[in-house]
């Protein structure tokens, strides 16, 4: 059924057809368009949330899958589904969490081959990702967990300075003070690619 | 003073990986997914089977109260129905009725009525 069409599932009076809230209601009763749609939109903040916890690229995205299938099993739990986002974000860093807590080693492989199923890209500019991501992978990992998380949620998943504070239960100050060791602990370690002009500042200083 | 944003988007999860993800993970929600239509279908299966069985409920509670309201408390007797029925002597309701203090008589002729 597609998304288009008001029909059945009890979609209270009010909701606009695309809100998460009536996605969460169509995703109720079993349409796959309305959960690709949500899945779609909420992907990145739970990655970016699980990437934080782990710090490993290929980690994260297995969290965040993860995430999203039990989301789907336990939808009736979503008891506000405007807040759909932050739930499966909470969802999310459980899982990463828990993910790092085991340390166990990757199963299968099933994303690889959907991943290369869509096309190939530009090999060099790839290679030349993959190396960075190396980089910044290992230098996230030399943070202290919270400086990890602060710095993934800030300066990737660009939350705010308090929204970071309320996620973590930190004081905003505290939160300002760890991004701030964050920064100059990886600039010292990827200075050499500074260097090389391969990873240039992002803009905006806050 | 903060120092500048990091640039972290060789992390970020690329449009063709992000599409991909996306994918995988509908592909394996499947099950969920067929289970929570089929379980929605259901549900519309009994609300439709549930409203005429309510309506039917609803009915026959409306008669029952009819003939309950045209049941005049008059009608009934001393000693009929369900003191009858368990074999409590007509002495004993007729004196319950009149709400009076028994007597020998009273009590002579209930033990009579139980014999």
């Amino acid at each position: 059924m597609g998304l288009n069409e008001n029909e059945g599932a009890g979609v209270p009076v009010g909701v606009k057809q695309g809100d998460d809230v009536f996605l969460v209601q169509r995703s109720r009763a079993g349409d796959a368009d309305a959960y690709s749609e949500l899945v779609r939109r909420h992907l990145s903040g739970a990655y970016a949330v699980a990437l934080s916890e782990l710090g490993d690229t290929r980690d994260a995205e297995d969290a965040a899958q993860d995430a999203f299938i039990q989301a789907l099993e336990r939808l009736e739990e979503c008891r506000d589904p405007s807040k759909f986002g932050a739930w499966v974000r909470t969802i999310a860093r459980n899982r990463a969490r828990s993910l790092g807590r085991r340390k166990r080693v990757r199963q299968a492989e099933p994303l690889e081959s959907a991943y290369d199923a869509a096309g190939p890209s530009d090999p060099s500019k790839d290679a030349e990702r993959r190396e960075l991501r190396r980089h910044l992978e290992a230098a996230l990992d030399t943070l202290k967990p919270v400086q990890r998380q602060v710095i993934v949620l800030h300066d990737l998943d660009g939350m705010k300075h308090g929204e970071i504070a309320l996620d973590l239960g930190i004081p905003e100050g505290t939160v300002r003070s760890h991004l701030h060791f964050a920064r100059r602990a990886l600039r010292e370690k990827l200075g050499h690619i500074y260097q090389r002009g391969e990873l240039s500042d992002g803009t905006g200083t806050n | 003073m903060e120092l500048e944003r990091i640039d972290l988007s060789a992390l970020e999860l690329s449009e063709q990986r992000h599409t991909a993800l996306v994918a995988e993970i509908v592909r394996q929600s499947g099950q969920e997914l067929t289970r929570r239509a089929g379980g929605s279908s259901a549900i519309i299966f009994l609300g439709t089977w549930a409203r005429p069985a309510l309506a039917a409920a609803a009915v026959l509670a409306a008669v029952c109260g009819t003939m309950l309201a045209r049941t005049s408390s008059t009608d009934m007797q001393p000693g009929s129905g369900i003191a009858e029925a368990l074999g409590v002597p007509t002495t004993t309701t007729e004196l319950l009725a009149a709400n009076a203090t028994p007597t020998v008589g009273y009590m002579l002729a209930a033990e009579e009525d139980t014999q």
